[in-house]
């Protein structure tokens, strides 16, 4: 009799834990595992994010001039007759930011512009601005079909035909802290050499890359709290 | 007489085990009944997605799509909520939309479950709530599930030590019960387990009804970089891009971000790859879902104020920017809802050929003031 109810308790309390669900199934490791390499996945998922060249972990120390409050903060003074029309928007280092400003001169209401992401050499000489939006990004560079190494061959090239036409250059950053790895800020040193103005989502500052080159090479810069602030920006910018 | 004694004690043993399983069983049947939608006039019907999968017929994955279709021609818009039960705004802000959508121009489609077996339990030890409760304007409450991220092992067991599915993605090692994560199995497969079978009916209305955009709302913990961020396909970007640009002339964050190529099983990814949709995914904050959160409780989940989210955020340790005291749950619903409204704005510029047009509740302050008792109708 005894052990007829031990046996009746053991499988009423084992139905009381399974009503009540257990996380065991879901975290109990696999008897089999494949190699770490096989395990690897590119791009993002919920719980872990790939991020090029920066830690969001990691602390900054820096202090913003922007915020909330005070949505942009220029360093140096712009003069707007220096960029006429037309402008190629245009992206060096692929990443989704080179859309955003695309959404920034369509809703500023600037007219005369075009838009090509993979713009060619070529493409230069049509065109009296060109804003280069700088950044890279793996998944952008993957959904172009194109590598690190196409992408910087197509800048390089791309200087050499700015430095033949000698359109106004704009220097873009728009992606902050995110966009600020090593082939980011390759690509963003081939602009700064040429650029006549500078626009940067101000966290991508945190090691002062910006206001330094603003300094030493009297280039005019606007920091940006968010992209969105940039539509002001460009608006007094292009619609004089 | 001693033999009658250790009867006794095993048979009241026995009835105190019968009640503590009563009581587990009646909360765990409980969480499989589904919210009621008080939908709004224009639903035109209640489709299941056995209509797409017919292998889900008769099982829990044979889940409720709110229909609204405005009778005039258009694109169609597919809105997924409660891919992750545990991320409370993506369900709330589907049903919020089904009770107060007006569709104009095209056609709502609206799934507030879409792993509908994943709100039917908990993760115990994270120390999950099952169900929280709201008050209405009228004085009467509504209570809603927090279920888990993943299809209930109950619906389907057991996860497989090794899978490679249909999207590509290889399931292995700490992976391996993402077997049961809606969102890293699509587009499916119609005679694949449970959960790849939802993908399957899923990846299959999009094609049948020629669903035009897609948002699936998501929600993630404090630690997560890519809050309020869309994530995009491709071929949505531009699309994104605009609405995260319309967003922030609202005075609302947000980001738009390229979809990874190897994001296999990802909505964004392997729906985009495989259907003609544009494919969008957005995240909001939710600090119940981070290790730092405090009690778990109805506080957190409806006024998602962690103060210990807060402190780390002002230590620099959380670059998301949190808020003193927190993000609500109506802030990340209305979020969520303007993203929507937004995203279909954008969607009509770039494509005018088959417009989208409809109304819900509003702006982002317009809900904001409505407030959780507002933008939910009372049960009658």
């Amino acid at each position: 009799m005894k052990k007829i109810i031990a046996i009746l308790l053991a499988v009423l309390f084992v139905t009381a834990l399974a009503a009540c669900g257990s996380k065991s199934a879901e975290t109990a490791p696999a008897a089999t595992q494949a190699p770490a390499a096989e395990q690897k996945q590119e791009g993002y998922t919920s719980s872990q994010g790939t991020v090029d060249g920066f830690d969001p972990n990691q602390k900054t120390e820096f202090a913003m001039n922007t915020s909330e409050e005070v949505r942009t903060f220029n360093i140096g003074e712009v003069d707007p007759s220096l960029f006429e029309a037309p402008i190629l928007v245009t992206s060096f280092g692929q990443s989704a930011d080179t859309s955003m400003m695309d959404a920034i001169m369509k809703r500023s209401g600037v007219k005369d512009y075009a838009f090509n992401a993979l713009a060619k050499d070529t493409d230069i000489k049509n065109y009296k601005t060109v804003i280069i939006v700088c950044g890279a990004s793996s998944k952008g560079l993957g959904a172009a079909g194109i590598s690190e190494a196409d992408e910087t061959a197509r800048a390089e090239k791309i200087m050499a035909a700015i430095n033949e036409t000698n359109p106004a250059v704009i220097m873009c950053h728009l992606g902050g802290s995110m966009r600020r790895g090593v082939l980011s800020d390759k690509l963003t040193d081939m602009v700064l050499e040429v650029a006549k103005y500078m626009v940067v989502v101000e966290d991508a500052n945190f090691d002062g890359k910006f206001t330094t080159v603003a300094q030493e090479k009297n280039i005019p810069l606007t920091y940006l709290y968010a992209i969105k602030d940039g539509m002001d920006v460009f608006s007094a910018l292009f619609n004089k | 007489m001693k033999k009658y004694s250790y009867l006794w004690k095993n048979i009241l043993v026995l009835a105190v085990a019968l009640l503590f399983a009563a009581v587990a069983a009646h909360d765990f049947l409980a969480m499989r009944t589904p919210e009621p939608v008080v939908a709004s006039k224009g639903l035109t019907r209640v489709a299941r997605l056995s209509e797409y999968c017919a292998n889900l017929k008769g099982t829990v994955g044979d889940e409720a799509v709110y229909v609204f279709d405005s009778g005039v021609p258009g694109g169609t818009f597919l809105v997924l909520g409660g891919t992750h039960p545990n991320e409370s705004a993506g369900m709330m802000a589907a049903i919020a939309m089904a009770e107060n959508i007006e569709v104009t121009a095209g056609r709502v489609f609206i799934m507030p479950w879409t792993n509908t077996s994943g709100f039917t339990h908990t993760s115990p030890l994270d120390g999950m709530v099952d169900m929280f409760t709201i008050t209405l304007k009228d004085g009467s409450t509504r209570t809603f599930r927090v279920g888990n991220r993943l299809t209930n092992p109950v619906d389907q067991w057991p996860d497989r030590n090794y899978y490679e599915g249909t999207s590509g993605r290889k399931l292995v090692g700490t992976e391996t019960a993402e077997i049961r994560n809606v969102n890293r199995l699509y587009p499916g497969n119609e005679n694949g387990v449970l959960t790849e079978q939802v993908c399957a009916g899923i990846k299959n209305m999009i094609v049948e009804e020629n669903v035009s955009i897609v948002m699936d709302m998501h929600e993630g913990s404090p630690e997560f970089y890519y809050l309020d961020t869309t994530m995009a396909h491709e071929r949505a970007l531009n699309v994104a891009s605009l609405m995260a640009m319309d967003m922030g002339m609202e005075g609302l964050d947000m980001k738009a971000e390229l979809s990874g190529q190897t994001s296999y099983g990802l909505s964004h990814r392997s729906l985009g790859d495989n259907t003609d949709a544009l494919m969008t995914l957005m995240e909001t904050y939710n600090p119940s879902m981070g290790p730092l959160h405090g009690k778990m409780d109805d506080d957190l989940i409806v006024n998602g104020n962690e103060p210990n989210y807060y402190q780390a955020h002002l230590d620099g340790y959380i670059y998301y920017r949190v808020k003193e005291n927190g993000i609500p749950l109506i802030e990340r619903i209305a979020r969520h809802i303007v993203c929507i409204t937004k995203l279909k704005d954008a969607y009509n510029l770039y494509h005018p050929e088959a417009p989208i047009e409809f109304t819900c509740l509003g702006s982002y302050d317009d809900m904001m003031q409505l407030g959780l008792e507002g933008v939910f109708k009372p049960v009658k």
